[in-house]
């Protein structure tokens, strides 16, 4: 580019010299002193073009190119995130379905799954079979449902020692966890725990209220 | 300070004392029954101290109760015409042996002039006509009853030849409508002061064996924990807060201290059973003592600290088995009886105290360690939670009257009972009886 403004202030001054010839001394000098001045000009003005770095057209090119591809980066980029929000949305529509469908289900009065309570012989961890069904409606309903958490209480009566009492609740809620898991619920869906004697249903010493306490309470977590 | 002594005429002799104290919100009611049907008794006579009033009568007092609280004594009575001294000549001597006295007690209180008070007491044997004992005490006005215990444990210390637990503590649990409470009381039921309150459940205190700690069960996240509180012995007071040890996977319960102090043995639930671990109160690093699938709990130190006691149901029912402390065999200890846990060695490790049921009752009994012999101590229907006095005479345990937790005593010779009944609406247990007092 600089080049090309020197070659034409050049044969500018050629032609302007020819042509001026039958002119004075003074004149020619005139001019020629006009014309010096007027080269210089041109060559300032080219070397400040030349001080801004003007970019090249191949630069232009690139720079061009390169935001076109940013662009397109950055559609993509809220395309995906759009996809992905929209994923979201959907899985908490789904979400909140399954909420709704476990809640519903668990609430539900007189199911299987409405009995929270199992119920034990004095000084056992044995499960009853009248109580096959409901621990087998509570498996199948965790394994359906693999996020749904629960925590299974074991309690016992008021008679006998109170730290035994402790261990039988622990390993009644033990035994009733290993069914669950049998019956193909996740071990880390159930967390267990014990309260010995510590927490009864009711207060009595008679045999009905004793035999109300000897439980494993099932707690469903939200 | 109200007390009452009745003697019915029956074959069995009942003397009942009760003992009601104000202090300040919190009373408690000690009524002692002693059978006194087998055995003879050691005759004393405890005339009222000498000197002012109320707090000299009140010393006497407190000496008789605990004496006859042992059912190893009789209390004489005492004639308000007897004129009563320090006796120096044999005709003093011959005087009281002509109202058929046998050991006599003289004491006298002063108060000082700093605020403290002095009290002295001489101890007679009045056949062989010679003092026995005689011991002086200045105190502050706070430490009256502890300062009468230590005179009755130097009498009963001079005539059984055993040492007395009058000024020992016991540290027990009450349940209220929405909170326990963990409680350190004189052995007499006196003074109680709560030192833990929980909304969750406190179980199993247990005394350090030097009394500078309680090691108790509460829950954490809903889990059974093992906590340690230092306490002040005498005084009875916490001195700080609890300290969880562990939490270990699982529940953490039923603490036993080493004889040295510096370990705990704890029972660890967890996938679907129960183990022994021991644990270094020092890194908590722990070692496993017992391994089987089944349930085992309750562990006890022997007093040379070289076996555990425990409770474990691996044959389908609680039974007590044996386990040496570096490992080895595990040796069933019960036989009699369907059902026997939580079992506590003596001092002496000559015997242990457990719960025994029968089918239709728990009650609280002992089995000698050589011979096996079992022998059932009390006739409750839910008897729990022994704990033997450091003096091995007698076993403190959890029962209940009307529906409510009681604190009982029973001798080892089960010549002796006593009832501790907490503050109304209270419900008591759990009791563990702390160490020796060391002068």
């Amino acid at each position: 580019m600089t080049m090309k403004f020197l070659l034409v202030a050049g044969l500018v001054a050629v032609l302007v010299g020819c042509s001026s010839k039958t002119k004075t001394n003074a004149d020619i000098e005139q001019r020629d002193l006009f014309d010096q001045s007027n080269r210089r000009s041109f060559e300032q003005t080219a070397e400040s073009i030349d001080g801004v770095v003007a970019p090249s057209e191949e630069e232009l090119r690139a720079q061009q190119d390169e935001l076109k591809r940013e662009f397109e980066r950055e559609e993509q980029r809220l395309l995906d995130e759009r996809v992905k929000l929209d994923e979201q949305n959907a899985a908490t529509q789904d979400e909140f379905q399954r909420q709704a469908e476990v809640k519903r289900v668990l609430s539900q009065n007189d199911s299987l799954l409405s009995q929270r309570s199992i119920f034990y012989d004095f000084d056992s961890s044995v499960i009853k079979v009248e109580f096959q069904p409901v621990i087998e409606a509570h498996g199948s309903f965790l394994k359906k449902h693999p996020t749904v958490r629960i925590r299974i209480e074991g309690n016992c009566d008021d008679r006998g020692s109170r730290e035994y009492n402790l261990a039988l609740g622990q390993s009644r809620a033990e035994q009733l966890k290993q069914a669950f898991v049998l019956l193909g619920a996740r071990a880390d869906q159930i967390d267990v725990a014990s309260y010995g004697a510590e927490r009864p249903l009711v207060f009595g010493i008679d045999d009905e209220s004793r035999s109300k306490n000897r439980r494993s309470d099932l707690v469903y977590l939200d | 300070m109200l007390s009452i002594f009745r003697m019915t005429k029956s074959f069995v002799g009942i003397m009942f004392f009760a003992i009601v104290l104000s202090h300040g919100v919190v009373s408690a009611q000690v009524e002692i029954e002693i059978i006194a049907d087998v055995g003879a008794k050691i005759p004393i006579t405890i005339p009222p101290f000498l000197g002012e009033g109320g707090q000299a009568k009140l010393i006497s007092e407190i000496i008789s109760s605990d004496l006859a609280k042992t059912g190893i004594f009789a209390i004489q009575s005492f004639d308000k015409s007897w004129s009563v001294s320090k006796l120096g000549d044999d005709e003093e001597y011959t005087n009281w042996a002509s109202r058929a006295v046998q050991n006599l007690v003289v004491g006298n209180f002063v108060k000082l002039n700093d605020g403290r008070f002095q009290a002295s007491f001489w101890l007679y044997d009045i056949p062989g006509q010679a003092m026995s004992v005689g011991y002086q005490i200045k105190d502050d006005p706070k430490q009256l009853r502890q300062m009468a215990h230590h005179f009755a444990d130097l009498i009963y210390e001079k005539l059984t030849g055993d040492k007395g637990v009058f000024r020992t503590k016991i540290v027990y649990v009450v349940s209220k409508k929405d909170q326990s409470a963990l409680v350190i009381a004189d052995s007499d039921g006196h003074n109680p002061n709560e030192i833990f309150v929980s909304k969750e459940p406190i179980l199993s205190p247990r005394w350090s064996p030097d009394g500078s700690k309680v090691a108790f069960v509460s829950f954490l996240k809903r889990k059974a924990a093992v906590y340690v509180t230092p306490v002040n012995y005498k005084k009875g007071r916490a001195t700080g807060k609890p300290i969880v040890i562990g939490p270990f996977p699982g529940s953490n319960s039923a603490p036993a201290w080493s004889p040295d102090g510096q370990s705990l043995a704890i029972a660890i639930s967890k996938d679907g059973k129960s183990d022994i671990f021991m644990i270094s109160l020092r890194d908590q690093s722990r070692v496993q003592i017992t391994n089987s699938r089944s349930i085992n709990t309750e562990p006890n130190f022997s007093h040379d600290g070289k076996t555990l006691i425990f409770t474990s149901d691996r044959t389908g029912r609680p039974q007590v088995y044996q386990v040496p402390v570096k490992g080895g065999a595990e040796v069933r200890l019960t036989y009699t009886g369907r059902y026997n846990a939580s079992p506590h060695f003596s001092p002496d490790d000559s015997f242990i105290a457990l719960i025994h049921y029968d089918e239709r009752k728990f009650n609280v009994g002992t089995q000698d360690m050589k011979s096996g012999v079992v022998q059932i101590l009390t006739d409750g229907s839910r008897d729990q939670s022994p704990s033997i006095a450091p003096n091995g005479k007698v076993i403190v345990y959890a029962s209940e009257a009307n529906g409510r937790g009681i604190l009982r005593f029973v001798a080892k010779n089960g010549r002796a009972k006593l009832r501790y009944v907490g503050p109304k609406g209270d419900d008591l247990r759990e009791p563990s009886w702390g160490p020796f007092i060391k002068d």
